[in-house]
């Protein structure tokens, strides 16, 4: 109940928040794609209480995977992250059901204040 | 038979013969007649007087059997043995010995005597007192009542005779002799009676009667009934038996007749009435064997006379042949001419009035055979007339519609075998197209009996049709109206007469509208047709130019020899000349006309004019000098388009570069965020882990920032790569050598293999830094793909090659190779297919090699791996 899964393909970026994470005693489940993370929840998805996901992903993308995740297991809040400014695109996240969406680069106060509300 | 028959009843030799014949006939049968019943009657009266001598004798006979009889029974009755026991019988009781022995011995002797005498069949003795029968030779009888009435009239000495009758007992007919048996006193103390056999009686009376084989004799009694049992062959006696001679009999009569006997047979008879036996006594015999002779002799004389008739008969027969075989021969000639034989001659055989009319008769079929002759000939000729005509011609009966011949031309127009067509109605072969035309025809036919030419829809057997011309005409043919029709197919004709005047119209139309000049000259120069394109380029109209010479009209004044000259030329010889020429129109001007002209020949191949295409060029003259003017401007005009169109280009490509720089921006952007937010992570977590006093997470957070700054460098460096503008820096380089130290600081996951076969030698002249970035960007991929294949043994070789002139490297993976749509996209900016990355890079890697003279190659097979090929301008080592 108490991990936080991250969708995101950059392995040092994911790693970064691993990182951050680990100094508060949290794991961090890392997923580099949409796909990965979805076979994980369908066998532990209890073990997950907050989701992070970027936008651009290999395969499916960050938004349709949060609208996989929210209609499927919809009291895990998931909150996106994007180096994207575009309305359009911040428009569908929000739509798709995003708890929160954190434009990169956040700070790291920004991203704790989410994990300690939601955990 | 039949034909006999016939013969008979027509034939002339019948009519002379036949009453003769039948006269005699006649005769013979009535003379037969007359014979025979004369000879009957004769017969009759020899009958009757054999027969009444015959019945004589028997009645004597029978007389005289009868006392015969009666003196044997008195002899009997008087022996004294009989005398002695019958006294014992008749005196003492029936229980008294000598009763007993009286019967027995008389019994004994009765017995014997009937064996004897054949002519008895019963004797008994009867008791005086209540005439029982106390003694029988018929042991049934005993003891029965036989006393009879017709006994009482016995008297004590008598021999009493009783004609035939019913005796009381059993009823049989019997003949009885009685004789009183006295005691010694003289009193009567019985009876003997003695019953006779009949049948004897007949065989001793009536066994030779010598009347023939069907001569009988015979009695009958008061009742009728027959005696001489054997006569009718049956072993009773016959009751009821009746004719008419037995009733004349009975009733006392006597005489003789035709009659039919008991048995129905007719006899001739003699009967007579024995009024002391009371019996009818009859001689018969049948008629048919008395009159046999009778009938013998009418035979014969039936055949003496039918043996006289028939001589006559048959002289009769050659006297009338003699008159009747030349007329039959005639006659015979005459069916057989009219039948249709020609060739028939009757022989004149003498000079009388037969022989007059068979040589009359033979002249007149000569003459009939030449006739004849003449008139098959002229047949025969109007038959192959009518067969070959190539018109269709039928005969039929105008009433029936019934075909009676086609010809052969009518068949293939209608399509009918003439055997089919013959015979059928006009009806069934269904030829009228309409009802309207089929009427049309009758009524023109029924009113004025001939039909000239007129046309009508017909259809042929396959349901096609055609337009035929009908000339028909009535005709009698054995008493019988009959139309001989002529049919002309002329559909063939109308449709050449329509496509005629289809393509003169559509001519016409051409000339009329075709926009150019047409004009047809004659020999001698003159127009005869002048459409109205022409009227338009000259201002003459058609009616105007008609008939008129091309000098009056279109030839200007100053070239008229010359055209003479050409025209004529032209009809002798040329096919088609073509020529620019002035001419001049109708208000005066001159104009330029372009000629093309074509003679005209007749059937023969004579010259009958030209026909002459024209157009008016003058405009076109204009035009053409018009336009040398314009190309002589374009010209200029395009050098000077072509100059600002290299300048218009050259700004293009600027600009197309900085759209492409845009969006590289954009997305350069979005991709440095990453490592900035990495790093900016990393810094914050430094912080955290210094509070914290977590060293080793220190020292992994500096080593992400350290890795993500230089992310951030190598982006930044790719973006000026491509966008670089400066002077390139070219220092000679030894491939081999470099290449080697390069990949030694190259990082990679260790289990990849890298082979390298880098001999030295191979020099470029190229910016090292800006190459290494390219081969660093190759080798990336190269581990990016191994690492995206599950397989192990992942092995990246490097190898140098020399070409004409060129140097090239291979960097060769064994991964899963690049797709089809993936490897046309290759090359493209902003394509990647990694998650981490601009999409720069292979874009950058061709800028590089292309800045330095050349090329980039990549060949790839899903499965097997990758092969990229750089391409550099060799460099000759001093």
């Amino acid at each position: 109940m108490a991990n936080v899964l991250i969708i995101e393909d950059d392995p040092d970026f994911s790693m970064s928040l691993e990182l951050v994470l680990g100094l508060r005693d949290l794991t961090a489940i890392k997923a580099p794609s949409a796909e990965d993370a979805l076979l994980f929840l369908e066998e532990q998805s209890e073990e997950i209480g907050l989701a992070f996901m970027d936008i651009k992903l290999p395969g499916m993308n960050g938004i349709e995977c949060l609208r996989n995740i929210h209609s499927r297991w919809p009291d895990i809040p998931c909150v996106i992250m994007t180096g994207f400014r575009d309305s359009e695109r911040l428009e569908s996240a929000r739509s798709a059901g995003a708890a929160e969406i954190l434009l990169k680069p956040f700070a790291m106060e920004q991203f704790l204040t989410l994990v300690k509300k939601y955990i | 038979m039949n034909m006999l028959m016939k013969w008979i009843r027509e034939s002339l030799v019948r009519r002379l013969v036949g009453p003769a014949l039948v006269l005699s006939v006649v005769a013979v049968v009535v003379v037969g007649l007359i014979a025979y019943y004369s000879v009957r009657n004769i017969l009759i009266g020899t009958a009757h007087t054999r027969l009444a001598s015959a019945i004589d004798r028997h009645d004597a006979e029978l007389k005289r059997w009868i006392d015969d009889q009666k003196q044997d029974i008195v002899f009997l009755s008087r022996t004294p043995f009989f005398r002695e026991n019958v006294a014992n019988i008749l005196s003492y009781e029936s229980s008294h010995r000598y009763h007993a022995d009286g019967s027995k011995n008389l019994s004994e002797f009765l017995f014997s005597y009937i064996k004897n005498y054949q002519g008895i069949r019963e004797i008994m003795i009867l008791s005086g007192v209540d005439g029982k029968v106390l003694l029988s030779t018929s042991r049934e009888s005993e003891g029965q009542l036989r006393a009879d009435y017709s006994l009482s009239g016995l008297g004590d000495e008598d021999v009493l005779t009783r004609g035939i009758y019913s005796w009381v007992g059993t009823g049989e007919p019997a003949f009885t002799v009685a004789r009183p048996l006295l005691d010694a006193s003289g009193v009567r103390k019985g009876v003997l009676v003695v019953h006779l056999d009949l049948d004897r009686m007949a065989q001793v009376v009536f066994g030779h009667a010598g009347l023939g084989a069907t001569g009988e004799t015979y009695v009958v009694s008061l009742e009728n009934r027959l005696i001489s049992a054997q006569r009718s062959g049956q072993p009773e006696f016959l009751w009821e038996t009746y004719s008419e001679g037995i009733q004349e009999a009975i009733q006392g009569g006597r005489g003789g007749g035709l009659y039919k006997n008991y048995a129905g047979v007719p006899v001739v008879g003699a009967y007579r009435w024995l009024p002391n036996l009371e019996v009818a006594l009859l001689a018969e015999v049948s008629q048919q064997e008395a009159f046999a002779s009778a009938r013998t002799f009418g035979l014969l004389i039936v055949a003496i006379g039918t043996f006289l008739s028939g001589l006559l008969f048959v002289g009769n027969l050659v006297a009338a042949r003699r008159i009747a075989g030349p007329l039959m021969n005639m006659s015979l000639m005459a069916s057989r001419v009219a039948a249709g034989d020609l060739s028939a001659k009757i022989m004149v055989k003498n000079r009388d009035e037969t022989g007059v009319l068979a040589e009359s008769f033979n002249r007149m079929v000569e003459r009939l055979k030449d006739l004849y002759g003449e008139l098959q000939t002229k047949a025969a000729y109007f038959k192959t007339v009518f067969q070959l005509s190539p018109d269709a011609i039928a005969v039929l009966n105008f009433e029936t519609g019934v075909i009676s011949d086609v010809s052969e031309s009518f068949g293939a127009l209608f399509g009918f075998l003439p055997e089919e067509a013959i015979g059928s109605s006009v009806a069934e072969l269904n030829v009228w197209y309409s009802r309207k035309d089929r009427l049309r025809f009758a009524n023109t036919l029924r009113g004025k009996a001939v039909v000239h030419g007129e046309e009508f829809k017909l259809k042929r057997k396959d349901g096609s049709f055609f337009t035929g011309r009908i000339s028909a005409r009535m005709i009698e043919l054995d008493g019988v109206l009959h139309v001989i029709s002529v049919i002309w197919n002329i559909s063939e004709l109308q449709r050449i007469e329509a496509a005629l005047r289809s393509n003169e119209e559509r001519l016409q139309l051409i000339i009329d509208r075709m926009p150019i000049g047409c004009v047809v000259w004659n020999t001698d120069f003159n127009v005869e047709l002048w459409n109205p394109a022409a009227e338009e380029i000259f201002g003459y109209t058609s009616e105007e130019a008609q008939g008129r010479h091309a000098n009056d009209l279109v030839v200007p004044e100053d070239v008229v020899p010359r055209m003479e000259k050409l025209y004529q030329r032209l009809l002798t010889g040329d096919r088609t000349a073509h020529s620019e020429n002035a001419n001049k129109t109708r208000d005066g001007r001159i104009i330029y006309c372009d000629w093309h002209n074509t003679p005209l020949r007749d059937q023969n191949g004579l010259p009958i004019g030209a026909m002459s295409m024209v157009r008016d060029i003058s405009d076109r003259k204009v035009t053409e000098r018009q336009l040398e003017r314009y190309r002589l401007h374009l010209e200029e005009l395009v050098s000077e388009r072509t100059r600002q169109l290299e300048e218009t280009q050259a700004e293009l490509i600027e600009k197309e570069r900085l759209a492409v720089l845009g969006q590289l921006t954009a997305t350069v952007s979005h991709e440095l965020r990453n490592p900035l937010g990495t790093v900016s992570n990393a810094i914050f977590s430094v912080r955290d882990a210094l509070q914290k006093q977590q060293v080793e997470r220190v020292d992994k957070a500096l080593t992400l920032a350290d890795r993500n700054v230089r992310r951030c460098d190598s982006i930044i460096s790719e973006l000026l790569d491509f966008t670089r503008n400066q002077e390139l820096v070219r220092k000679a380089l030894d491939l081999g050598p470099w290449l080697k130290e390069l990949v030694a600081e190259h990082r990679r996951p260790k289990e990849i293999d890298l082979v390298c076969e880098l001999p030295v030698g191979f020099v470029v002249a190229v910016d090292p830094e800006r190459l290494r970035r390219a081969i660093v960007n190759i080798l990336d991929n190269a581990v990016q793909a191994l690492g995206e294949s599950s397989s192990g043994n992942a092995r990246i070789t490097l190898s140098l090659k020399r070409a004409d002139g060129k140097i090239g490297l291979d960097v060769v993976d064994n991964g899963p190779g690049i797709t089809e749509d993936v490897m046309s996209r290759v090359f493209e900016p902003l394509f990647s297919t990694k998650g981490f990355g601009v999409g720069l890079g292979m874009s950058v890697v061709k800028n590089i090699i292309e800045d330095y003279g050349g090329d980039v190659a990549v060949t790839s097979a899903p499965g097997t791996g990758t092969t990229v090929t750089l391409w550099l301008p060799g460099q000759r080592e001093e």
